[in-house]
């Protein structure tokens, strides 16, 4: 029977969403062959544009535009399932204000400070940031040149990035909007296991008896891994999901042990844990001996605000995080303070579920998967949140095997992938290599076949110093890409745009969308988005997935990636390096910046070519028509060196070509073989036989328990200001919204950020449910409607604010404070009041 | 007219969980909206559906009222195929100047 053209494309629908639960539908072709020859849709792989979960999609294309996406049932990820982000996907890079020239603020046809956004060419906008970037450096050194990247570049534009500033303009002021989200779990990863990410994957939620999530709301914010999890927990028998957080949210429906405790004090929780299993000599004493040092770190560290802040001046360590040995009898009265009773009271958690948690991670039967994102990560003590609870895993030997595994989660996309692995921090550089180690500098110098002493050693200012240093004058020339940090860093009054609109710097903003950052630049590029260019992204499960561009940008755009690249042909080596580096290589001096960092015999090692996939659709790379050669490939396979080749072990990536053709694979992949659980002998090709586990990270080959206390926060509810209050996202949005709230839909279904709050509190104040309100803190303040029913519900004396919503910039109320240790904002908690609109 | 000028609208795929035990009932109120249509059951109470109509807004707004249905404890999207001619309204962000 002859089907129509909707008739088609409904059976494709049906018979995917049938396919994802195992269901076949007989007398309906299959969707995707049919609707390519008879639909003249091209489909082709690429991950999800959005958070750091990595699903795949079928990106389904016609006449040069993504018109269907599909959850692609070949993803070990999503296992052909989307979430409703995803559902929408295709139409994100559709908003009608997408931005197609830059523009430069000007006045009298020239560039003032003071001036109107003008259009202009990309010749004439990289003409004036060549200026301003050769002015600065001539006056004030490399250290004035500074970049905001992001956990959302793809990994070659995060690696050209890093090139570009730490060995083109020998400048280490680079650092990822991915400081604000995964900054504390790295330094955790570093101080317990010598090397960055989890041991274990997403396997681990089918292995699992039970699940604990600490402060992460999963069902909004990883939604497939969620339903992974309900999965489980409702076909196992006996599975268990334990939720604690500082409010209720939708994952407390599915929760067995739900846990709202004080901001804060789920440093006092891990520690009672820690406590319970050895009192009851639970620990796993075989393990610990083979495996596991015992270490206790500094105390009172401060909260990484400015050095002239009171509470810094008081603390008697700022910034320390000194490790010192120690044994388990130490550790173990360090920990003894930690009782039921004690953390009860503080924590306000009853002394029942406490004492239930605690006995579940010292079953030694239960399979435990721990689970976190910003909760841990965004907290000024986030390094010890997370150090903490790898240091229950490791007493119980709960840790690197199917089932049992500590896992970090991410927000971004490619927070691991582009942020972590190719190292785009002030302090590192690809591969877990740091710019303060000699020979981790030498060995990048080599492969980039540069002069020793190209990369400056000494780390550069990290994100939040990144706003001080603008308002400060001392950063001048300063190119954010890819987020939207205006928005997203804490204390935008005091801080942010202060040094965006400080008449001493130029602000470059490349963006696809007119976002509050681009609006607060002096000059804004007009950027291609996702799968309008070619690239690769990195999951929390240490997948790398790449994709082929798949339609043309708007016309005018260009990929972040060009942008790079194009730049650096505008810089002379004689412009930026002093003449002692020059003299150690002096063939480079009248080179550009292009010549010596991409057209180095490495980048353009692979000539343009065809792209295409095994079916033989071709598809654009306007990247590769440009430059002349295939510019992702030669710097993935550069990048890749690092991996194979580097001091540090079992960071080993898969080929290009390889992974082209397949639906990601996790690293370290060896011999084209993924590893699913790291450190174990079997599954992890660096363990040494016979060694069954061996945290190869580290020298002696053992994981380190580190113990920390309970301190308090930097604010605290008091008399004036008495609330306490909670940022974060919502399903429907994500991240600022730049992308979200462009998708009518999207922005239908929640448009406006809410004052979350619960009933008592809002009748206290005299609020009706949608009553205009103000947020106060010491810092700011931002008007917003009094929801008292809604999905998050805080207990009384908290209230929670989502932040994608541009028109109510919750960070102008927010504090700064980081973690110490990780320089990572604590979005989650600050003291602030709420008083009548 | 050639086949490609039929105007398409929003076609979506999807998974509905229901409670187990309230089949039936839910079953009727789906396929009462205009354009859901039921493709399959299975034995863990779930559906296979698919939502028809002239622009994702409303697809999104079906999405919402099922979701919201008592007895269905999630909708997943899984196949979504959008021609809506025109370039969308805008409504969220920031306005340009």
């Amino acid at each position: 029977m002859a089907l129509t053209r909707r008739g088609f494309i409904k059976s494709s629908a049906a018979t995917a969403a049938a396919a994802s639960i195992g269901v076949s539908l007989p007398g309906l072709a299959s969707a995707i062959d049919f609707d390519a020859e008879k639909n003249r849709i091209r489909w082709d792989k690429a991950p999800c544009r959005f958070c750091g979960v990595g699903c795949s999609v079928l990106v389904g294309t016609k006449g040069d535009k993504v018109v269907a996406t599909q959850a692609d049932p070949k993803s070990d990820v999503n296992k052909g399932i989307n979430c409703i982000k995803g559902y929408f996907l295709s139409k994100i890079m559709y908003g009608k204000d997408r931005l197609t020239s830059p523009m430069l603020r000007m006045k009298g046809g020239k560039f003032h400070k003071e001036g109107e956004f003008t259009p202009i060419s990309w010749d004439a906008a990289f003409d004036i940031m060549a200026e301003k970037w050769k002015q600065a450096i001539k006056k004030k050194g490399p250290e004035s040149i500074g970049m905001f990247g992001s956990g959302q570049w793809t990994i070659m534009e995060g690696y050209a990035a890093s090139k570009l500033m730490k060995a083109g303009f020998r400048s280490n002021n680079i650092d990822p909007n991915a400081r604000h989200c995964m900054a504390s779990a790295v330094g955790a990863f570093m101080r317990a296991f010598g090397s960055d990410e989890p041991m274990g994957c997403y396997d681990d939620l089918e292995h699992a008896d039970a699940f604990v999530l600490w402060g992460s709301n999963m069902a909004e914010m990883h939604p497939i891994l969620w339903t992974r999890i309900t999965d489980t927990r409702l076909s196992k028998p006996g599975a268990e999901v334990h939720v604690l957080s500082t409010y209720e949210h939708r994952c407390f429906d599915l929760g067995d042990n739900n846990m709202v405790f004080a901001p804060q004090t789920d440093l006092a929780i891990l520690n009672y844990i820690a406590n319970y299993i050895i009192q009851q000599k639970a620990y796993d004493k075989k393990f610990i001996e083979k495996h596991v040092n015992f270490k206790e770190t500094a105390t009172d560290i401060g909260y990484g605000l400015r050095p002239d802040h009171p509470l810094e001046k008081k603390a008697k360590n700022p910034g320390k995080g000194k490790l010192s040995g120690i044994s388990l009898k130490e550790y173990a009265r360090l920990v003894e303070p930690y009782t039921l009773k004690y953390t009860s009271k503080l924590t306000g958690v009853s002394k029942a579920k406490l004492f239930r948690l605690a006995r579940l991670y010292a079953d030694p039967k239960k399979k435990i998967t721990s689970l976190w994102t910003m909760g841990f990560n965004q907290h000024t003590r986030g390094v010890w949140a997370n150090n903490s609870l790898y240091n229950i895993h490791l007493l119980m030997g709960k840790i690197a095997e199917p089932g049992n595994s500590p896992f970090s989660l991410t927000g971004q996309p490619s927070a691991c992938g582009t942020a972590r692995e190719v190292g785009t921090f002030s302090h590192r550089l690809p591969a877990d290599l740091v710019v303060k180690k000699k020979a981790h500098r030498d060995f990048a110098e080599s492969v980039w076949k540069l002069p020793e002493g190209t990369i400056p050693p000494k780390p550069g200012y990290h994100a939040v110093q990144h706003n001080r240093m603008l308002k400060d004058s001392v950063i001048n020339a300063y190119w954010v890409m890819c987020n939207n940090n205006v928005q997203a860093a804490a204390n935008m009054n005091e801080e942010t745009l202060p040094g965006y609109r400080n008449p001493d710097n130029f602000i470059v903003v490349s963006d696809p969308y007119p976002t509050v950052s681009a609006m607060a630049a002096d000059l804004i590029l007009p950027t291609a988005m996702w799968v309008e260019k070619e690239g690769a992204y990195g999951n929390a499960e240490r997948r790398t997935q790449t994709w082929r561009q798949q339609v043309s940008p708007p016309e005018g755009a260009k990929s972040d990636l060009w942008q790079l690249v194009e730049f650096s042909k505008r810089l002379k080596v004689k412009d930026v390096w002093p003449s002692e580096l020059i003299a150690k290589q002096p063939e480079v001096k009248n080179k550009t910046l292009y010549d010596v960092l991409y057209r180095n015999g490495s980048v353009d090692k692979f000539p343009a070519q065809k792209v295409t996939d095994e079916k033989g659709n071709r598809y654009a790379n306007d990247e590769m028509d440009h430059f002349g050669f295939y510019l992702q490939k030669g710097l993935f396979e550069e990048y890749r060196r690092f991996g194979v080749e580097g001091p540090k072990r079992g960071h080993d990536l898969a080929a290009y070509d390889q992974l082209q053709t397949e639906r990601g694979l996790r690293w370290p992949v060896v011999n084209g073989k993924e590893t699913k659980w790291r450190y174990r002998e079997g599954f992890d090709p660096f363990v040494p036989a016979g060694t069954d586990l061996y945290f190869y990270g580290n020298k002696d080959g053992r994981a380190n328990i580190i113990f920390s206390p309970y301190e308090a926060p930097p604010e605290m509810p008091d008399s004036e200001f008495d609330m306490w209050l909670c940022t974060g996202r919502v399903l429907e949005h994500w991240h600022s919204g730049t992308m979200t709230q462009r998708v009518p839909e999207l922005y239908k279904a929640v448009p406006d950020a809410l004052i979350y709050m619960h009933p008592d509190d809002a009748k206290k104040r005299g609020f009706k449910r949608g009553d205009m309100a103000k947020v106060q803190s010491r810092r700011g303040e931002v008007s917003a409607l009094i929801e008292t029913r809604g999905r998050n519900k805080p207990p009384v004396g908290l209230i929670f604010v989502p932040w994608f919503d541009a028109r109510r910039l919750i960070n102008k109320v927010t504090l700064d404070a980081t973690d110490p240790l990780s320089k990572q904002t604590d979005y989650k908690k600050c003291a602030v009041r709420v008083v009548k609109a | 007219m050639t086949i490609d000028d039929e105007s398409i609208g929003c076609i979506v795929g999807a998974v509905v969980q229901l409670k187990p035990d309230v089949g039936k009932d839910i079953a009727q109120q789906l396929i009462d909206y205009a354009g859901v249509e039921i493709h399959a059951e299975d034995e863990q109470s779930r559906l296979v559906l698919t939502m028809e109509a002239a622009t994702g807004k409303e697809v999104m707004k079906l999405t919402e009222q099922i979701q919201n249905l008592d007895g269905v404890l999630s909708v997943t999207p899984v196949y979504q195929h959008c021609e809506e001619g025109q370039q969308q309204d805008q409504q969220g962000g920031w306005r340009w100047r």
